[in-house]
């Protein structure tokens, strides 16, 4: 796979069209105001962060107590259960399942939203075997019949304006060319997909929770993809990252409570299923589902002390929706299948080398954190993986560069004086020598207006005049 | 060594020491349930009807949805149009439902949910596939919070439930609601006093 661009050029190249830049800015601000008004109505909303945050640290220190009693209540209901190491194992599973399927007739398979199946790649494996699978969430088909990866967890094509999708939809289902109306798009990929879920014979979904005490999958939309495509499907597939796995049933309470009000600002999704025993078929048959664990490095981040607060992680966008960097550069320029701050300190673990780039593009504001119904650090964890990567020589080389000249100029009092001097002469009587393309600092800003002398040479003078 | 086993072990290896679990103690604030669901659900995009007994329910639907046309009621009393769902149907034969009319078992009042398991539903897609939805929900099962409604769900005891919470929906073209995703295209609720029985 070809290098994809470093996120500082990707935003560059994002933000060339001004309009639509603040649109995507003023768009998911919106959403984050929504959550606002959500999360002020609730007396107990930070309580619930609270109960959901040592829920999730309970649930990481007995991660694997935890999976095993979820495994063994869902084999009980008659789930297959499978545990796949990477992300090469997994999509091997959910092929293989699909062979057999097949095996009985022509196979049609309808996908549900799942970020691990992004994170796997599981649409460009299939792809190679032969199978096409069409994903169901209106989102995710536009940017599927685009050839785009989702640029938001919660709102994959957030990058698109209707104009966009009114193209794709002439080009793909036949739609009025010209039409832009949402309503009149809407109507078109519902009966498009109506024929998608009638025909096909695998259902795959991601989890949003997998309760341990019972065995139950829980999946959330509004849409109402992910139930029509189990119940009308043969075989249900459902795949999800050990982190997702909670203890009992009685904290869907508190999970359900806090994720939609903090994704999109509603009080709960329309639907939310749970998925406990395969339903019966008229042959008196129970349908075939099947349950994989994937850990795919979420192991290793779980045995990094200051990360591992990262699988707390319920998927809710929220950090999206208020990061002045993802709202200002969009989701592709992340290049990972989870944008955004948290999807910054999930991919790093996945690839360090490749994904470098990533804990660099943010301010360290720590909005992010202030949103997170789960109370993850994640501007902390941002700041972590930064160390981390200077330590293995993976940081940008325009910052190691950097931060080298600076550690010396720091670590020398005498170099600190004249090299303050030297730049406050340089802004006075030459302003050209700073206010040039050459100095990233320039980029976007004024440069200040330099004082005449230091507050250290002011403090000197004025201290002995006393 | 299997996928299992070293998943298992390197999970084991890294998981951090045992950290407890916190007490959950939602705070209960009186509200009047009836009036608190009937405005969430307005906001979900549903509408909410009061009735007091069933044959309301066939007056308001023969009044505002027109003549009955492929409509299907699993309501125990309360026999609409001309077919009835059958357990040994495929779910593919329900795709030409117009009009569904099924119990929920509760409703929650924060949020407007209401809950259908196997025990209300023939077959699960049915209030996927059908045009319309309408849900009869008894005043008496309303609950102030989800943590109430988990309360009420033996843990263990279930096959397959649902939150439903309005009509399907949408935002994914450039943020414009539009109501009516895949699943039904609104969500009609007849709210009684006390669970429905037939006349």
């Amino acid at each position: 796979m070809t290098k994809p661009l470093d996120h500082a050029t990707a935003a560059n190249q994002f933000v060339a069209d001004n309009a639509r830049t603040n649109w995507h800015d003023q768009t998911l601000w919106m959403v984050r105001e929504k959550r606002d008004r959500m999360a002020h109505s609730l007396p107990d909303w930070e309580d619930l962060r609270e109960w959901a945050s040592q829920i999730k640290n309970h649930t990481l220190s007995q991660l694997s107590q935890y999976l095993l009693q979820l495994e063994q209540n869902a084999q009980a209901n008659g789930v297959q259960v499978h545990w796949a190491a990477n992300a090469q194992e997994h999509n091997e599973i959910v092929g293989r399942i699909i062979r057999e399927t097949a095996a009985q007739g022509a196979v049609q398979v309808v996908k549900s939203k799942s970020m691990l199946t992004e994170e796997c790649h599981l649409n460009d494996y299939l792809a190679q075997q032969g199978v096409r699978v069409v994903d169901t969430d209106l989102g995710e088909r536009i940017v599927q019949l685009r050839q785009e990866p989702p640029s938001h967890i919660v709102l994959p094509a957030i990058h698109l304006k209707k104009a966009d999708v009114s193209e794709t939809f002439a080009r793909h289902l036949g739609t009025e060319p010209g039409n832009t109306d949402p309503q009149y798009l809407t109507e078109a990929a519902r009966q498009h997909l109506r024929e998608k879920f009638l025909g096909a014979t695998v259902a795959i979904t991601g989890v949003n929770f997998a309760v341990a005490e019972t065995g139950a999958l829980v999946v959330c939309t509004n849409e109402g993809n992910a139930d029509l495509g189990v119940h009308l499907a043969d075989v249900h597939i459902a795949c999800m990252g050990i982190e997702k796995v909670i203890p009992r049933q009685d904290h869907l309470g508190v999970f359900l409570r806090l994720l939609a009000r903090s994704a999109t600002g509603q009080a709960i999704t329309t639907y939310s299923s749970h998925f406990v025993r395969p339903r019966q078929r008229p042959d008196g048959q129970r349908q075939p589902m099947h349950l994989i664990l994937v850990d795919n490095g979420r192991s290793t981040q779980l045995g990094r002390p200051a990360l591992h607060n990262s699988l707390k992680c319920i998927r809710c966008g929220a950090c999206f929706n208020t990061c002045p960097v993802y709202r200002r550069s969009g989701g592709h320029s992340y290049h990972n299948a989870v944008a955004g701050p948290i999807g910054s300190i999930l991919a790093p673990n996945l690839d360090m080398k490749k994904n470098a780039d990533l804990p660099f593009a943010s301010t360290l504001c720590g909005s992010c954190t202030n949103v997170c119904p789960v109370k993850i650090d994640i501007h902390n964890q941002l700041w972590e993986w930064r160390q981390v990567l200077m330590r293995e020589g993976l940081a940008p080389v325009s910052k190691t560069i950097g931060m080298r000249l600076m550690s010396i100029v720091f670590g020398h009092s005498g170099l600190y004086a004249l090299s303050g001097k030297l730049a406050r002469k340089a802004l006075r009587l030459a302003p050209w020598l700073v206010q040039n393309r050459l100095n990233p600092w320039f980029t976007g800003r004024e440069m200040p207006q330099a004082p005449s002398e230091s507050f250290q040479e002011w403090y000197g003078r004025n201290r002995t005049k006393s | 060594m299997s996928s299992r086993a070293q998943m298992l072990a390197a999970i084991g290896r890294s998981q951090p020491p045992l950290i407890p679990l916190p007490l959950v103690a939602p705070r209960v604030a009186p509200v009047d349930l009836a009036e608190t669901f009937t405005r969430q659900m307005g906001r979900n995009g549903g509408t909410v009807v009061r009735v007091q007994q069933l044959t309301e329910i066939r007056t308001y639907l023969t009044q505002n949805l027109g003549k009955p046309g492929n409509w299907v009621s699993t309501v125990h009393g309360l026999a609409l149009g001309n077919s009835s769902p059958d357990k040994q149907d495929r779910g593919h034969t329900l795709a030409g439902v117009d009009l569904a009319v099924c119990a929920g078992a509760f409703a929650v009042a924060e949020n407007g949910a209401i809950w259908l398991d196997d025990t209300q539903l023939p077959h699960r897609a049915l209030p996927f596939l059908c045009q319309h939805l309408a849900l009869v929900v008894a005043e008496s099962t309303l609950v102030a919070t989800l943590h109430d409604a988990y309360r009420l769900l033996e843990p263990g005891s279930l096959d397959y439930g649902v939150f439903i919470a309005g009509p399907s929906k949408t935002a994914d073209i450039e943020q414009s609601l539009v109501i009516g995703a895949h699943g039904s295209r609104n969500l009609l609720v007849f709210l009684c006093p006390t669970p429905l029985h037939p006349l």
